[in-house]
């Protein structure tokens, strides 16, 4: 599809040296390492929690934490990993690929690039800050339902505030991703030649922009309401506690989609260049993401089937949730379609991508399950619950970066990355998530609830089983760090194609990229 | 700027046009929100 290569060097400075390089940088390539980086860390913090609370469910009964300082894990545990994990890793690829990918220099905004990520790191040393604090850090839940959250101690304006900075942090990126891709793609690059990457981003800048204020919004009423007098969710003052409810949601389940859309358009990449087969539907693919986005917005309330809504509701939120199964099949469908018969071999980032297909369609077969409202009555908060959205999150999001960052690697830093280590990092990963995961959906299923320190002695074996699956992932994940770090500090060096059949602008550069990816702009056939 | 691609006129403000457009959608839900839903538990 892309020929030119020609780069104007005289434009070319390289970056800045030292400390500054990164603090001022409006480099897409340098800030979108900063994100990835920054994501790595709070794997690991939002990892650490996770395995506090593996720990105090090994047994039953209360062993290392307080059940105050559990729910305060699992809050924690869930804020980080969804907003300083997952989130920052995809606008960290973003920033990295989109202008390679469509052959632009840059971002369009890279002063507001920069400003995007600064705001984070500060957005969770004041969250993180809050377990120092007077009556400990949130436990509420993520979802912060009042009256509960409004009990919270001296964290509560800290975990309000860090809320604003990470959804000002999403929002200028999202801008910056549009304007980026509306305005400054190569010429010939028109939008249904675009990579399916770039379309994914497309499409969950919207949806950010659309829904991050959402978010904001109910936080600053929630902000109100305790210190201002307000009643927006009080029912004494007139208000509705269930009416938060309905705005978390409309922003929330967006949300969900926000950090899937972009493991598809990575999945999307890969998959068709180790099949050596063109992607399978590539304008359905496009159509499927766009109709994901828009049913997003009509399926909040399958969150609060249990809460009381009139039936008529229950049977709409309940239809318009199983409708999201026909787009994803199709994406499905698209992936085996484009392996089928094709010359596949099995790479790291093929077994991740292929991870991610089988397992985020299990989390995908169980969420469907919880659309059925009668069954979620059953299901509704227990682990059930826990176990789909993990499989979604887990083997879906967390795969699909890990397959992008095996993928990319190489195009990044120059270097191969360790092929042996990865395949083992792979299949520990894979079987141990399962081992955490799977067991989790039959103490659901068996009554167990979620967000508790101690259990009845019934759901004993499965616990243990799901905590030792849980240390294991949690130490495979340090063989990630440790390829990435080796990868970074030298290794094979990687060709400019690096994969014998990747397709696509950024695959024309060299390995590792100019600092400024196409001065002159590319001619895309 | 030593680490800043230039950019020529033309294009700068159509991104900065288009940003700006952007931010005042996000505004407005933002803003709207918090309206409905003071209206909304008032009447």
């Amino acid at each position: 599809m892309s020929t030119a290569t020609a780069h104007d060097d005289h434009h070319d400075h390289g970056p800045a040296k030292g400390l500054s390089r990164w603090l001022f940088t409006t480099n897409h390539k340098d800030i979108g390492t900063l994100y990835l980086l920054f994501s790595l860390m709070m794997f690991f913090i939002g990892g650490a929690l996770a395995m506090g609370i593996r720990a105090e469910l090994f047994e039953p009964g209360l062993q290392f934490v307080d059940p105050m300082f559990f729910n305060s894990l699992t809050t924690m545990h869930a804020l980080i990993m969804i907003f300083g994990a997952v989130m920052p890793a995809f606008v960290g690829l973003a920033n990295w690929l989109i202008p390679m990918m469509i052959g632009a220099p840059d971002m369009a905004l890279p002063r507001m690039n920069n400003w995007s990520f600064w705001i984070l790191p500060f957005a969770f040393a004041m969250l993180i800050s809050t377990f120092f604090m007077e009556g400990g850090a949130p436990a509420g839940g993520w979802t912060i339902y009042p009256p509960l959250v409004l009990q919270t101690g001296d964290a509560f304006p800290f975990l309000i505030f860090a809320i604003h900075m990470m959804g000002i942090s999403s929002i200028m990126g999202a801008i910056n991703v549009v304007v980026t891709i509306l305005n400054m793609r190569a010429p010939g690059m028109t939008m249904m030649k675009m990579p399916l990457f770039v379309w994914t981003w497309l499409i969950t800048a919207y949806l950010l922009i659309a829904v991050m204020p959402v978010l904001a919004g109910a936080v600053t009423m929630l902000l109100t309401d305790k210190y201002f007098g307000t009643s927006f969710f009080n029912a004494a003052g007139g208000g509705d506690p269930v009416m938060f409810q309905h705005i978390f949601w409309f922003f929330g389940h967006p949300e969900v989609y926000i950090m899937i859309l972009p493991a598809f358009g990575i999945v999307s990449q890969i998959i068709p260049t180790f099949a050596r087969k063109p992607l399978f539907g590539y304008s359905s693919m496009v159509y499927a993401t766009a109709s994901i986005a828009f049913l997003s917005f009509i399926v909040w309330a399958h969150h609060m089937f249990t809460v009381g809504l009139p039936l008529t509701g229950e049977l709409f939120f309940m239809y318009a949730t199983m409708l999201i199964a026909v787009p994803t099949g199709v994406k499905v469908f698209n992936w085996v379609s484009t392996m089928w018969k094709g010359s596949m071999t099995f790479e790291t980032p093929m077994l991740f991508a292929l991870g991610f297909v089988v397992m985020f369609t299990i989390g995908g077969f169980s969420g469907l399950m919880l659309a059925i409202t009668p069954v979620d009555f059953q299901y509704h908060d227990t682990y059930f619950v826990v176990a789909h959205f993990h499989y979604v999150l887990v083997t879906g999001a967390v795969f699909a970066i890990m397959a992008a960052a095996y993928y990319w690697m190489p195009k990044w830093t120059g270097n191969m990355y360790n092929e042996t280590l990865g395949k083992w990092h792979f299949w520990l990963s894979t079987i141990s998530v399962n081992v955490l995961f799977f067991p989790q959906h039959f103490l659901g299923l068996a009554g167990m609830p979620r967000r508790i320190p101690d259990y009845s002695i019934q759901f004993t074996e499965f616990n243990q089983i799901s905590s030792i699956g849980g240390f294991a992932f949690g130490l495979t994940q340090l063989l990630f760090a440790y390829i990435v770090i080796s990868t970074i500090r030298g290794g094979k060096k990687a060709t400019d194609q690096v994969w014998e059949d990747a397709k696509g602008l950024e695959w024309t550069l060299s390995s590792p990229p100019p600092y400024h990816s196409f001065t002159t702009a590319p001619e895309v056939k | 700027m030593y680490m800043e691609m230039e950019q020529n006129q033309q294009q700068r403000r159509a991104n900065i046009r288009l940003a700006l457009i952007l931010a005042a959608i996000a505004i407005g839900i933002f803003a709207a929100f918090i309206w409905s839903t003071m209206t909304g538990a008032n009447s």
